[in-house]
């Protein structure tokens, strides 16, 4: 999922001027893919547990990182949402050092004033994301962007089997949740 | 049953991602978060350009 071994050497003190003006030439195919895939990176990081003013910060990043290395990568949108995932991490490690900061990456969107408002289905599927261990909120996040179990392991190099056990259990979860919400929803007509 | 609450699943989880993606590509300035991540890299290619020079932002 990094860069292609063989085709992007790694830069010496000599070269590595030039490979880095020319890795930040602007190039269409990279505006494409950009174009293409924001808001799509912005709703997998929403899905890992970003607020949406964070997951669009972090989506930013995550594409300069694309960019910069672009040149060098094989499947862009898998190597931006493990740059993300890396970002977002570092990102929720720093904010549990800030209490302010950890209460607003985790603060369900309608109870702020984000930039953008979701349907309550949306938001529903976001607080039950949120109820999972990280582990299995990273592979649903993934499988909702249309990635495989096996094309999960592979961007996360983690093994097809525990992807599989992680989404089996996240859906279990989800599924109970919905049962336990229909059945409260009944009791209370 | 078992199923049911998997298609059910899928098909909250399907409509969920096609309404979030709506929300965010009416609110995302996609050409303008373009443009000042194209700007950001002119910058940082400057910065490498001129080491120790200290940024003018």
């Amino acid at each position: 999922m990094g860069p292609r071994e063989g085709t992007c050497p790694v830069s010496n003190q000599t070269d590595e001027f030039n490979e880095f003006t020319a890795l930040f030439e602007r190039t269409d195919s990279f505006d494409d893919y950009y174009r293409s895939d924001l808001t799509t990176l912005i709703r997998f990081l929403m899905h890992l547990g970003a607020s949406s003013e964070d997951a669009q910060e972090i989506a930013q990043e995550a594409m300069m990182a694309v960019l910069k290395t672009w040149r060098c990568v094989d499947e862009p949108q898998a190597y931006a949402r493990a740059a993300a995932k890396t970002i977002f991490m570092r990102r929720i490690g720093k904010a549990k050092r800030d209490q302010d900061a950890a209460k607003r990456a985790w603060t369900p969107e309608q109870h702020r004033s984000p930039f953008v408002s979701f349907a309550a289905e949306a938001e529903s599927v976001m607080q039950m994301l949120r109820m999972l261990p990280p582990e299995q909120r990273e592979v649903m996040a993934w499988t909702i962007d249309g990635y495989t179990p096996s094309q999960i392991a592979k961007a996360t190099n983690q093994n097809a089997a525990t992807v599989r056990s992680h989404l089996r259990h996240a859906r279990a979860s989800m599924k109970n949740h919905l049962a336990r919400h229909r059945n409260t929803t009944r009791e209370e007509e | 049953m078992e199923s049911n609450a998997d298609f059910t699943l899928d098909q909250m989880l399907q409509r969920a991602a096609a309404s979030t993606l709506t929300s965010l590509e009416s609110a995302v300035d996609v050409e303008q978060s373009l443009a000042e991540l194209h700007r950001q890299a002119a910058e940082q290619q400057t910065d490498a350009a001129e080491p120790g020079q200290a940024s003018t932002r």
